[in-house]
């Protein structure tokens, strides 16, 4: 009887959603966040020139929807979505992904997938973005052989209009927690610091890593800001303390280790990965491991590890495979044990959990 | 003294003498393409003539895909555009300029759409391996550009414009004069255009599209005497186009090429030997713009300078022994690629032998010297026999190159000095059919390409290699129909071409290669009334390396047809009108790169 009245419910609220898609203008009709897409995670497929499923939809239930974007807007192609799909990022009820070539932002409902506008205005070659309150920040390349050029681009999501704020430094990745924004500034071995942006009054502050440790992943944990950096030497952990907005601790990894990218940060674990193995160590660990947890065989040379996460006790990885066809996406246990394998789209690169 | 006297005497009689013997073959006074005259007997040609042109826009693009075996892939209407002849890549398919190959030293290949073909008196397709002949990247076929030095013809002039949708204007010059010593020829063509078609069923134009292009070329022939002869060739010219965007919001790019081609030559003609000796001076220089609204830019820049001697020595009525000598030096630099030089030295020997009026043999052999790479023996075998009154078989073996490009060998960071020649061996039988008004051709081929150059990655740069093993095999065959009956003539050109490209390691198609491509023309002619329908057929596409059909291209079949009046004395005049895409289907040529649906376009060409 409890199942039947549940089931009920949820007919309700999908009959409910379907006649606010009917009626856009219907704004008092409020549905619990639910959709064919609540409860899972998107796989981002970059494209390259194909223009083929934007993002690839696994469901906790593990049934994977290989293009929810075009099976649900079915006029879409890529003169409207743009190739080179660089990140996915959520606010409460919105997903947006961006396209680099494109200069432009999509906006979907977070939970149905249905397209809701296009942001397009100043924007050039777009990367990552956030979302703070009512507004989304997202970080600009720019001239990519200039690193002084970057900015990042503010959209209000009440109207979708748009600002810029010069970031006079690489702007790249970028990441919000608790009211305040992080940039990290660098890559491709250029840029050397960690912004800090303050969406109260857009002020910047900039904390200095050292000449040649470029960022290329970070992750904020209990006030602390984890930096990850590379300078085609060694690789480094740098712990910023966010109350002083100073590096408190820097670690040094091996330089037999190589390359350390994809940091990430779960239960008191830092991860990271070196080409095709992931390692982990605790969190204020002084030593590195030189052994991985594990590794994962791939016959891809330049997408490798192209998309990496850990999330609930899972790790996920992604393989660029040749760009220029379907690849594979895997789902590992933290002791490396093979639990899942995904057909993705074309050159996936990372993971957006929506729950 | 008196000796001396005799000595002259005998030989001015001799000279003479084979003089007068010698009736030196028309092709060998106009054509420089000397080669594609005397060894192409064994393999296809077709050659597209003015009144096919005038029908088509004016890029190279537009009138081989619509006329011939080759199909292209074009990034939109006048965007970049590559061929693919016989399934092999654009690096593969050799474009000569008046005998020179004129390929880009830096991408190995000719962008299709920034050669306009107004400029040139004949434009000739031949199919299959012709290295020997006219060097690196004759591997699925080769084009050529040719001009006619004619004599004898008085003062001609051509104009010609035309208008189309899109704001397009397609106009043209030519002025020749010529006495039986000498021989002037000019010509100018512009071609401009707004290229902001609607896509077809969008709401939504082709953006950033614009391009104009301008040649001028001016030839000139001039007989010393009855034996020799001088001539001069020079080409320019200068393009320039924004890139299509596939979402309007993209960053525009543009793109520029100014290139010149310039030949000397002096033509002798000794009785039974025939020495040509050319002297060219080609350069190319390109700018891409990354971003059109900034300053900056990245280029490439290339001079070469070609020498070429050539005997042909008629041992006797059917028997040609032809030494080809050749040197080529080429100093190129770039953005991203040093100053590089590279000099090619290569020896020719070729035989042809016409047995009787029902067989003809031809043995050709070549062999380059460079100090960049290791360079194979090439050659070719071919036979032809006729073997009814009405059919003929032609067999052609050959062995072919591609020679690593300026980008290959040399880009910063990521050439590689190690590469060798892409290489290819290929077999084709061909059947000719001749019979009363049809002809038909049926060749079929076999063609196995080995160290393909890819770029790959290499940790983190990429870098070319020598490693793809490839087959391309298929059937290529040609119709042409013609029917007079009182005052109304019927012609029909046909081509078909069913083929299939492999990646031997993969055993997938290559992408970008249709199985299947069909060409035709319907031209119907009534006195002072012409009217033509053309129609071309693609089979659908591979766009990625696993052949997942959720990202093939689907074929498409495109139709234009047209009217045009002749008039004035001798029907000098003509106007004309056409519709292209007559059916406003809606293609891409290459994913995501919309084409224009239907179009039209007004034309005059007057001759005076």
């Amino acid at each position: 009887m409890k199942y039947f009245f549940k089931s009920c419910l949820a007919l309700l609220a999908t009959a409910c959603m379907f006649t606010s898609c009917d009626d856009n203008d219907d704004d008092d009709v409020i549905v619990e966040p639910t959709g064919e897409y609540a409860d899972g995670y998107f796989i981002l497929n970059e494209n390259g020139g194909l223009g083929a499923s934007i993002a690839t939809f696994v469901g906790d239930d593990g049934v994977v929807t290989a293009d929810p974007i075009g099976t649900v807007n079915t006029d879409f192609d890529v003169t409207t979505t743009g190739t080179y799909l660089q990140d996915m990022f959520f606010d409460d009820s919105r997903a947006f992904v961006i396209s680099g070539s494109g200069n432009l932002v999509l906006v979907f409902d977070r939970y149905t997938m249905e397209y809701i506008t296009t942001v397009d205005t100043d924007f050039a070659s777009p990367r990552y973005g956030t979302v703070v309150g009512d507004y989304a920040y997202v970080t600009n390349y720019n001239d990519y052989s200039v690193g002084e050029d970057d900015f990042v681009t503010i959209i209000n999501l009440n109207d979708y209009t748009t600002t810029t704020l010069d970031v006079n430094n690489n702007a790249e990745k970028i990441m919000s927690e608790d009211g305040l924004v992080y940039i990290a500034n660098g890559y491709y071995g250029s840029g050397n610091a960690v912004t800090i942006l303050d969406p109260s009054t857009n002020g910047l502050t900039s904390i200095d890593l050292g000449t040649g440790n470029t960022p290329n992943s970070f992750e904020e944990e209990d006030g602390y800001l984890y930096v990850l950096t590379y300078n085609y030497t060694n690789a480094a952990l740098f712990t910023i303390d966010l109350a002083a907005n100073q590096v408190v601790a820097q670690t040094d990894f091996p330089a037999a280790i190589g390359e350390a990218s994809n940091l990430e940060i779960e239960d008191d674990v830092v991860y990271f990965t070196v080409s095709n193995a992931v390692y982990s160590m605790p969190l204020n660990a002084t030593e590195v491991p030189t052994e991985p947890i594990f590794s994962y065989e791939s016959d891809s040379a330049w997408g490798v590890m192209y998309g990496f996460a850990v999330e609930d006790n899972t790790i996920y990885i992604a393989d660029g495979g040749d760009f220029s066809s379907n690849s594979t996406a895997y789902e590992y246990s933290l002791d490396g044990q093979l639990l899942n394998t995904i057909t993705t789209g074309v050159g996936p690169n990372s993971f957006h959990f929506n729950d | 003294m008196k000796q001396f006297y005799l000595f002259i005497s005998f030989i001015s009689c001799l000279a003479c003498k084979l003089q007068a013997q010698d009736t030196i073959p028309l092709a060998e006074v106009e054509v420089s393409d000397t080669q594609l005259k005397r060894f192409s007997d064994t393999q296809q040609t077709i050659e597209l003539s003015d009144s096919i042109s005038i029908k088509n826009q004016a890029s190279l693009t537009s009138l081989l895909n619509f006329n011939s075996f080759i199909y292209f892939k074009q990034n939109g209407l006048g965007m970049v555009s590559s061929p693919s002849f016989r399934g092999t890549t654009a690096q593969q398919t050799a474009v000569l300029w008046n005998g020179i190959n004129i390929n880009s030293q830096f991408n190995g290949q000719t962008d299709f759409n920034t050669i306009n073909i107004r400029n040139f008196d004949a434009v000739e397709v031949r199919s299959g391996g012709g290295s020997v002949l006219f060097g690196s990247g004759a591997i699925g076929g080769s084009i050529h550009l040719n001009d006619y030095i004619k004599f004898s013809e008085g003062f001609k002039n051509t104009a010609f414009v035309k208008y189309g949708s899109f704001n397009t204007i397609d106009g043209s010059y030519k002025s020749s004069y010529s006495s039986e010593k000498l021989s002037l020829n000019i010509a100018l063509s512009r071609v401009n255009s707004d290229n902001n078609y609607e896509y077809v069923g969008k709401d939504r134009n082709n953006s950033n599209g614009q391009f104009y292009n301008q040649s001028v070329s001016a030839n000139v022939g001039y007989k010393l005497n009855e034996n020799n002869l001088v001539k001069f060739f020079t080409y320019i010219y200068d393009g320039d186009r924004n890139f299509s965007l596939i979402v309007p919001t993209e960053t525009r790019t543009s793109y520029s090429d100014f290139n010149t081609r310039n030949m000397l030559e002096w033509d002798g003609f000794y009785g039974k030997f025939i020495s040509k000796l050319k002297v060219a001076y080609t350069t190319e220089h390109y700018k891409y713009y990354a971003n059109i609204y900034n300053d900056s830019y990245t280029e490439g820049k290339a001079n070469s300078v070609i020498g070429k001697y050539d005997l042909a020595y008629h041992i006797s009525d059917g028997i040609l022994l032809n030494f080809v000598s050749d040197i080529n030096h080429t100093n190129g630099e770039g953005s991203s690629i040093a100053q590089n030089k590279r000099t090619i030295t290569a020896f020719n020997v070729m035989w042809k032998h016409i047995l009787s009026n029902k067989f003809l043999y031809e043995v050709t052999s070549r062999k380059e010297f460079t100090q960049n790479y290791e360079s194979p023996f090439l050659f070719s075998l071919g036979a032809k026999y006729k073997l009814l009154n009405d059919y003929e078989i032609t067999l052609n073996g050959s062995k072919n190159f591609r020679i690593p490009t300026y980008n290959d060998l040399f880009w910063a960071g990521s050439g590689n000095p190690d590469l060798n020649p892409e290489t290819s061996y290929q077999l084709e039988f061909g059947n000719h059919f001749k019979l009363n008004k049809v002809d038909l051709s049926i060749t079929g081929y076999y063609n196995d390409i080995t160290d393909m150059i890819r770029w790959v990655p290499q940790g983190s740069v990429w870098k070319p290699v020598n490693t793809q093993h490839v087959a391309t095999y298929g059937i290529e065959s040609k119709l042409k129909y013609q029917k007079k009956f009182g005052k109304h003539t019927m012609t029909i050109n046909g081509t078909y071409t069913y083929t299939k490209a492999k990646d031997l390691d993969s055993e997938k198609e290559l992408i970008y290669v249709p199985n299947h491509k069909a060409t035709g023309m319907l031209q119907y002619k009534y006195k002072r009334l012409q009217a033509y329908y053309q129609y071309m057929f693609v089979g659908n596409v591979y766009t990625d390396s696993d052949n997942n059909p959720l990202y093939s291209l689907d074929a498409y079949g495109i139709s234009n047809t047209g009217l045009s009046y002749h008039f004035g004395r001798q029907k000098g005049y003509q106007i004309g009108t056409e519709i292209n895409n007559l059916w406003n289907v809606n293609y891409q040529s290459v994913r995501n790169r919309f084409m224009p649906g239907i179009n039209y376009a007004i034309y005059m060409k007057l001759k005076f």
